[in-house]
Formats: structure tokens, sequence, C-alpha cells
């Protein structure tokens, strides 16, 4: 309950928080969104800790036990034995250690002397491994293994919530620090150029995203499936590694389907990866609990201050600029251009960003058309065109292909040309598609041409088996 | 014969732990010396066999345990029987009526033959 009120204070602070900001007539479309999250992973976070039963009462020490050495030796060869969750093995210990307690002292009361009631007592218990073995099997019973399982499956659902709500405040945290770094290094004079473009780019946030969820999950349906089955962490560590990390494996190669690039991939591999590495590492310990002041820093730097200081910053859009000839797009390489008064019959433009897409070409004069056969929009694949800037997609035509990628018919009318065109499952991004047509001399003439950028969207297996 | 004795004892742990607690809550030592007490000194099980059925028997449900002080003073674990608990015992009676009176009769009709 103590947890929780933490929560709820926080939660109210912001809502009051909101409420002021809209009397002042702003708007603040992210504290609403982190407001949202924070409540759900407050509802989660409480409920998985009742299910958890974090108030089961601990035993506390009955008094200091002044037991002979050879006692101690016996509950410390039952405690190696009995392979248990260290909160059972502790109580069962205390157990034991009460009954020869008990056992010496009326063996004493007999007549006996220290020594031999001592051995007398523990001759009566047996051999520790024996009884360790015994309790052992009395508590992993077949009922708490599939308990255990059961409460695994929910708390690794409930750690994929936290463990998002912990990432993403951590990627506003860095986007934050690095928006201000950028502030305070423009006022201070300095240029800083810095291109993180990438067509896996949103596979590739999202990864690290999960990677932090599956880790946090993996952590969280360790700890309460070794709780409810009664069995060592580290026993079940291997078992969940081997399970989450394969299904997760499979997930990432069959099934999630997303943006993709050759840069995304070891990101992609690393969730199940992240995901064992949740259930083998640091299980023995519970997952760490802020403070109260920590936790109200922390939603009032996360809530507030982004407005401030993103108020205070300013950012400036940069640009490049670079010439190129016609004859640099190399074009010619699919063939020689009709040109109508010196310009182009058709000039084309792309609709779409993903392996399909739809092309229309405006032509200047339809008339000249009637003169051509054969007409077809031909898709070549692109490559980057030398020396460009980063993060540009201008491309030229790739001459180490000798035929297009893909031909489509073209649909005339009035003085368009439509076309639909559909690259696939291609790993090339860059493509040129080219309107083409067989001239009154009988040679092959280009008439029109237009750069298209596509995105591969599939599966890892379907990234990793594509063409390119 | 201790051994034919300790085989016999063992599958009956459960039965003597249930009905000890019948006359209410009592810790480990405590059951084990009821046991003694009312075999008349004929029998004790086992005292390592008695934990590993009580927390066995705590885990199905039929016991309920917990901490807090004691007759002599110091806290102890106490057991005590749950619904389900009494259940089980009326169960275990039942069961063992009928197999010691079909061994009486088996063996008293051997020995009669």
């Amino acid at each position: 309950m103590r947890r929780l009120s933490l929560w709820l204070v926080l939660g109210i602070a912001a809502s009051a928080g909101l409420v002021a900001a809209a009397w002042l007539g702003r708007s603040f479309e992210i504290p609403i969104f982190m407001l949202a999250v924070l409540w759900g992973a407050v509802a989660i976070d409480w409920l998985a800790a009742r299910m958890r039963g974090d108030e089961r009462p601990r035993p506390e020490t009955p008094h200091p036990l002044d037991l002979p050495p050879r006692v101690a030796g016996y509950l410390e060869t039952l405690d190696h034995g009995l392979d248990l969750p260290a909160d059972v093995r502790s109580e069962i210990g205390l157990e034991i250690a009460c009954h020869l307690e008990d056992s010496i002292a009326s063996l004493e009361a007999e007549g006996l002397d220290a020594e031999r009631a001592t051995g007398e007592a523990l001759a009566r218990l047996g051999r520790p491994e024996e009884l360790a073995r015994q309790l052992r099997r009395a508590h992993q019973t077949t009922r708490r293994l599939l308990a255990g399982a059961a409460g695994g499956v929910f708390s690794a659902g409930v750690g994929v919530v936290q463990g998002y709500v912990v990432a993403t405040f951590s990627a506003i945290m860095v986007l934050l620090a690095a928006a201000v770094a950028g502030a305070v290094a423009q006022r201070a004079g300095l240029s800083i150029s810095l291109n993180l473009s990438d067509p896996g780019g949103g596979t590739i946030f999202g990864c690290l995203l999960a990677w932090v969820a599956a880790f946090v999950a993996a952590h969280r349906a360790v700890r309460a499936s070794a709780e409810r089955s009664r069995r060592p962490v580290r026993q079940l560590g291997r078992g969940w590694a081997i399970a989450g990390g394969a299904v997760l494996l499979f997930l990432v190669l069959f099934v999630v389907d997303m943006g993709q690039s050759w840069l995304a991939v070891p990101f992609e591999l690393g969730v199940p990866l992240a995901f064992a590495a949740g259930a083998l590492v640091w299980t023995e310990r519970t997952a760490p609990r802020l403070p109260l002041r920590a936790v109200i820093a922390l939603g009032t730097v996360v809530l507030i201050a982004p407005v401030l200081l993103l108020a205070a910053a300013t950012t400036q859009a940069g640009g490049w600029s670079f010439s190129y000839t016609e004859a640099s797009l190399r074009l010619d390489h699919v063939a020689p251009a009709w040109l109508t008064s010196g310009a182009p019959v058709a000039s084309g433009s792309t609709i779409g960003y993903g392996p399909t897409a739809d092309v229309r070409w405006t032509l200047q004069d339809p008339n000249v058309l009637a003169r051509f056969h054969d007409l077809r929009a031909e898709v070549w694949r692109g490559s980057p065109f030398p020396g460009r800037p980063a993060g540009s997609s201008f491309a030229i035509v790739d001459t180490s292909y000798a035929s297009p990628y893909v031909s489509y018919p073209v649909t005339f009318a009035g003085d368009t040309a439509d076309t639909r065109i559909d690259v696939g499952h291609s790993r090339t991004t860059s493509w040129w598609v080219v309107l083409v047509g067989i001239g009154p001399d009988g040679h092959r003439y280009r008439l029109g041409a237009g750069d298209f950028e596509s995105q591969f969207s599939g599966t890892l297996m379907d990234w990793l088996t594509a063409s390119q | 014969m201790p051994g034919i004795r300790a085989q016999l004892l063992k599958g009956t742990t459960p039965l003597l732990v249930l009905s000890v607690l019948r006359d209410g809550e009592q810790y480990g030592y405590e059951i084990a010396q009821r046991i003694r007490e009312r075999s008349g000194g004929a029998f004790a099980p086992s005292e390592g066999s008695l934990y590993p059925a009580l927390h066995a028997l705590e885990a199905e449900g039929a016991l309920v345990a917990s901490w807090r002080e004691s007759d002599r003073g110091p806290r102890r674990r106490y057991y005590g029987l749950t619904p389900a608990g009494e259940g089980l015992l009326a169960e275990h009676e039942r069961e063992w009526s009928s197999f010691s009176l079909g061994v009486a009769r088996a063996v008293g009709g051997a020995r009669g033959a």
C-alpha cells in the first residue's frame, strides 16, 4: 500500500499540473500521454504485487539461538541441500533449529550430558542430506510448478509494460539532453552535424525499447515463477531463457512485420538475447525500488522540464545542396533519351513509400507518343549518388544491372500516363522508374523518368531471404 | 524389528499428524511428543519424516502454519487443521480402518489355517 500511495501522490501532482496548464490555455499533449502511461503502469504494478503476495509475513527470529557447533554444521548441510528459494530455506532452517533446541533440552532434562543429547537429537532427525531431499520434494510439487508457470507468464506481461514505460522515459530524457546540448552548442556558435537516418530507423528505436521490456519481463517472470513453484531462480532462469528466447526469436524472424535494413538486424536479434539476459542475470536480486523523492523528481523533470527547456532552445533546420547533370544520373544506361524541344516527353511523380507506389507521368505532347509502341514503365535499381551528403536519398541508376528489376504496362488518359509498381521484397530502396518505348526508327528510347524511394517492410526472415 | 516398524510407520505419518492436530494447534516437536505419548511409548515416527509430512500437508492445503509464542516462551511454528485437513483426516481414518481390518483378518485367517 505504501508503494501505491507513492504513485498516487505523483499521479495527483501530475493531474494538478495538467489542470493548471489547461486553465492557462496551453496544450500539453505529451504530458497527457505520459500521464495515461503512468496510471496504466501504476494499476498493473499494484495488481501484480497483490498477485505476487508481496505482503507475505516473514518469521522473526524467535530469539538468539545458542546452538552447538555440531548443530550449526547440520543446519548448514541441510541448507545447502534444500535448493529452495532463500526465504523458504530460512524458514525451514529456523524451524529445524527450534526443534533441535527443544529436543536437546528435553534429552538433557532426562539426564544426558550436552554432548550425548546433541548427538541423540541429531540422530533422531536423520541425515541432513536425506531430510533436505524429503523437504525439497514436499515443497516442489507439480501443482506449484504449474502455478509458477502461470504466475511467470502474467508477471512477464506486467514486466513488458513496465519495461516499455522505463525505456520510454529514458529515451525522452536522452532526446531532451540532446536537444539541450544542441541548443547550448548553437548559442556557443558551434555547428553540430549528426545524421541518424536509416530505412530501419523506426525498427531500431522500437527494438531498443523492446530490449528493456524483454529484460524486465524475463526478470519478473523468473522471480515470480520461482516464488510460486518453490524452485531456485537459477534453475528456472535457464528454462525461461531458453523458452522465452526461442519464442521471441521465432516472433522476430517470422511474425513481426516492420521496416528492415541491415543495421536493424542486430537490434532485432538483440531482443531474444535481452530476454535471455534478464532470465539469467541479477535474478537473485529484487527489482530496484525508487524512493519517493526520486520518483517525484523524475516525474517533474519528465512532465514539466521539457516544455520549459524546449521553449528556451531554438532549432535550425539545415539543408544540403549539390549540382548534377542529366548524364551523371546514368539514365542513358536504360535507354537514350527522346527529347521534344530539348525536354523529356514526360515528367513523372510517384506517390507511395512502401514496396508499392503509383506513378503518373504528365505528357508534354501526347501526340508524340502516337509514334511509339511497346510503351512500358521499367523499374531500375538505384545506387547512392557519388559523394552525396549523408542522409540524402538521391540516387543514380545502378549500372551493374543490365536489365530492369520489373516492368509494368502503362495506362494513358489524355495528357497523363499512369502505372502502379511493386518492387516486392527487395533490399534495394532506391529506384528509377523510366517510361520507355520503341520509337519510329525501331530503337528503344527513354521518354521520362522519376526516382522512387521504397521501404522494406516484412519479417526479419523476409529481409534475410530477400533478393537484392 | 525396528526396520519393519519403520516401514509401517512411514505410511501412517500423515494420519498420526492429522489426528494429533485435531486436538488443537501444535508445533513440530510437540506433535512428535504427543504421538509418542498417545501410542503409550510403543512407537514414535522418525523426526526426519515428520517435518516433510508437515510441509507436504501444508502444501496440499490440509494444514495452515504460523509463527507465534509457544507455551515455553520462544516463538515456534504452529500447525493447525484446515477444513480440507479435517476432510483428509476423516478419509485417512476410513482407509486405515478398512486396511487394518483386512490385514487382521488375513493374518488371523492364515494363522487359523
